[in-house]
């Protein structure tokens, strides 16, 4: 197993290369989410507003956003071993100006650096993990990155609510520092050029309109939640975000050497399983996002306990991704995603009748199906969709996965937030009723707010059952007979592809 | 016990849907597990959302309760009012005599109070408790996890009052307090209460001349007057804060 060759031929040691990768990349999905919770302590340490200490996550997500379309031609282009170290070198130099930052100012640039870090690594660790595997073993592998990918993100704010409470802020980026280091130090031993490079040339005018297209939209879906759907900078960063978009989709569609092959949309066994994983984060992040607000707000939670309660969901796909991982070797993403997307929906539909006074382990159970169901659709039906491609599109596959899933969440959040904001705003008792009568004004305000999660919901109920639909459409690749033995042996790698 | 159920069927459900081989096999587990599982679910949202296993039960509570503070004869209970409409107050207590923080009602919207009068001459709280109680021990085994047993619907405080306690809101007391301390209005109902006494006490002589030689009854019918003027003279001041 572990006497693999690289791309110069040489052989490596694939374990250890496979372990510096899934650290290094942990620690840097983490801060997708670790500054959630730390807002109000944020805020006090530097006597900041809301608006402000929200971009250290919007800025930091609207970087990584943009690095995403931009890591499939790096990964082409530059050796897989400097690239990595490159990755966890600029984030280590984010995470410890974020660290020791004396003002928001230098807070801000260290997590801006961060992103620039985590845009490449993320990415980079789907492309190295379908290279170095055969593809009958892809989906184990890809299994494991998804305890990365998912699970990172979703355990970020339950351990920064502990840090936090026991030590400080600082202690968020300081106790990463050590550990990327040695990561860094590994990769010089065990990280190995694994991707096949060219060199294709920049097209700056690509770079530039993928930039700032994507940095325009995902900025105008985030401002959503704040300024609503009509407002002039969500309608305009929207129009030059899908204006800049079209024009550089246009361009590449004519190139020789394409920036991002959008042509991997041409592939229907790529597009639909894409369109699938869309619809199945929206229901994820959306839920993800609504149940701690419901937790806090109704049942009075702290955010540490509201993470604590949806922690065991998280942990759920910990244990499932490697899992899933392996019977999709076996089974195939089709019927994965049926029984998946059938878990989530039985799962969220409860979500729908919340009352206000839910018992909160019935929330932590209903949540770990979700999460169960979702640990069978996402990573699975993400390798089908490589497994539709060439290997020399990987790279450019899994920018575009990435890129769709990044906006379609963005979008997804956008909906979720407004759709709670607005539903619970109409229902609510005017404001003079607080002065008169101050329970009733409860009363109705708390059922306005319920109201509201009901809307939202439904919401992500309806991704789900779309998700449902389009996984009934997907293509059943593997009818083989099932059985651990045959799979391990099989080698029917030409069959199992397109 | 119905979240294990829900684990262990979501467990089953995955494991014969993804790893049985033989399609029939396959789609009986699955469907069999797919079913228990959906039961499961369906009951917790029955549970949850319409109480499902449980029924309404009513407790009542009935206790002394006693005067927040007295102006000699006078007794206080005290309110204060929620929002500035008045529908509902907290009320203000004492559970034990002399009680040096007194109770108060509790303020939430499963809580309403009324006050009734009555001939006695000791008060009550009385409180009447809704809640949701499981049915049986079946159903607390199954759902008992949730601790959602007792959960309150609502509460109803009955306050039983003697006709002579005197129901004043917080601020109003203040002002009660106040007017009482000050030096000028207490020399003016000293004043008061002896003329009233001295015009009680001609007018009973009157009607029983012999009681102008008894010393003793005389002591003691004044110390009666006086309790008596005292009282009238606090209803007075009460009645015109009460009516500011």
């Amino acid at each position: 197993m572990s006497d693999s060759v690289d791309t110069h031929g040489k052989k490596y040691n694939k374990i250890m290369l496979v372990i510096v990768l899934l650290i290094g990349t942990f620690c840097t999905v983490l801060n997708q989410t670790i500054l959630t919770t730390a807002f109000p302590t944020l805020m006090k340490a530097f006597d900041i507003s809301t608006s402000t200490v929200q971009w250290l996550t919007t800025g930091f997500l609207l970087v990584n956003g943009i690095m995403i379309p931009v890591s499939a031609w790096l990964s082409n282009r530059f050796n897989t071993k400097w690239l990595y170290i490159a990755a966890m070198v600029i984030f280590e130099v984010g995470t410890v100006l974020a660290w020791t930052s004396p003002n928001y100012g230098i807070l801000l640039a260290g997590r801006l650096i961060q992103a620039v870090g985590v845009g490449i690594s993320m990415p980079l660790l789907q492309t190295i993990m379908l290279s170095i595997f055969p593809i009958e073993k892809r989906g184990s592998s890809m299994g494991i990155a998804g305890v990365v990918i998912g699970v990172a993100p979703a355990i970020g704010p339950t351990l920064s609510g502990w840090i936090i409470d026991t030590w400080s802020w600082r202690y968020l980026f300081g106790m990463i520092v050590p550990i990327v280091a040695i990561v860094i130090i590994l990769a010089l031993l065990f990280m190995k050029p694994v991707i096949k490079t060219s060199k294709p040339k920049l097209d700056w005018l690509s770079l530039f309109l993928s930039t700032f297209g994507f940095g325009s939209l995902l900025y105008g879906f985030s401002s959503v939640g704040n300024d609503g759907w009509l407002s002039k900078t969500v309608l305009l960063s929207l129009f030059i975000g899908v204006a800049l978009i079209a024009f550089f989709a246009r361009r590449q569609f004519k190139m020789d050497e394409p920036f991002l092959q959008i042509k991997v949309f041409g592939y229907k066994q790529f597009t639909i399983p894409t369109l699938l994983t869309s619809c199945v984060m929206v229901a994820m992040v959306g839920v993800e996002m609504i149940v701690p607000i419901y937790l806090q707000t109704i049942h009075g939670m702290s955010a540490l306990n509201s993470g604590l309660i949806l922690l065991p969901g998280a942990l759920m796909m910990a244990v499932m991704s490697p899992v899933t991982g392996r019977a999709f070797d076996q089974v195939g993403a089709k019927r994965l995603s049926v029984a998946g997307l059938f878990l989530l929906t039985a799962g969220t539909i409860p979500f729908v009748m919340i009352t206000k006074q839910t018992p909160i382990i019935y929330v932590t159970f209903l949540y770990a199906v979700r999460m169960f169901g979702i640990s069978m659709v996402m990573m699975p039906t993400t390798t089908s969709a490589m497994n539709a491609l060439p290997d020399n599109l990987i790279a450019h596959g899994t920018a575009v996965n990435n890129t769709v899933r990044q906006v379609a969440s963005s979008i997804g959040t956008a909906i979720l937030v407004s759709v709670l904001s607005n539903s619970t705003k109409n229902q609510m008792p005017g404001k003079g009723l607080l002065t008169s009568e101050p329970l009733l004004y409860k009363v109705k305000a708390l059922n306005a707010t319920i109201y509201g999660y009901h809307a939202a919901f439904w919401i992500a109920t309806a991704f789900c059952i779309g998700g449902f639909i389009i996984a009934l459409t997907m293509k059943d690749e593997k009818s083989r007979k099932v059985g651990p033995e045959k799979s391990e042996k099989s080698e029917m790698k030409g069959e199992s592809n397109l | 016990m119905i979240l294990l159920i829900l684990t262990i069927s979501t467990i089953c459900f995955f494991i014969s849907y993804v790893y049985v081989a033989e399609k029939k096999k396959r789609l009986l587990t699955a469907a069999i597990s797919a079913f228990v599982m959906l039961l499961s679910i369906f009951m917790i949202v029955a549970n949850f959302y319409s109480h499902y296993g449980m029924t309404k039960t009513t407790s009542i509570k009935q206790q002394q309760i006693y005067p927040v503070s007295t102006f000699g004869e006078t007794k206080l209970i005290l309110y204060r009012p929620i929002g500035t409409k008045g529908k509902e107050n907290v009320w203000i207590y004492a559970s034990k005599k002399n009680q040096k923080t007194p109770k108060h009602t509790q303020a939430n919207e499963y809580t309403s109070n009324k006050v009734a009068v009555s001939p006695d001459e000791q008060a009550y709280l009385k409180t009447a408790e809704t809640r949701w109680t499981y049915k049986s021990k079946t159903y607390k085994f199954l759902f008992g996890i949730a601790q959602n047993n007792k959960q309150l619907i609502k509460r109803i405080n009955t306050l039983i009052l003697p006709k002579s306690w005197e129901r004043l809101s917080v601020s109003q007391a203040q002002r009660l307090k106040k007017r009482l301390k000050s030096s000028q209005a207490q020399a003016q109902l000293k004043e008061q209460i002896s003329r009233d006494v001295k015009t009680e006490m001609a007018a009973k002589i009157e009607e029983n001349p012999s009681l102008a030689k008894d010393q003793a009854a005389q002591a003691a019918l004044i110390k009666q007057l006086s309790a008596q003027a005292q009282k009238k003279a606090v209803e007075q001041i009460i009645n015109e804060i009460k009516k500011d």
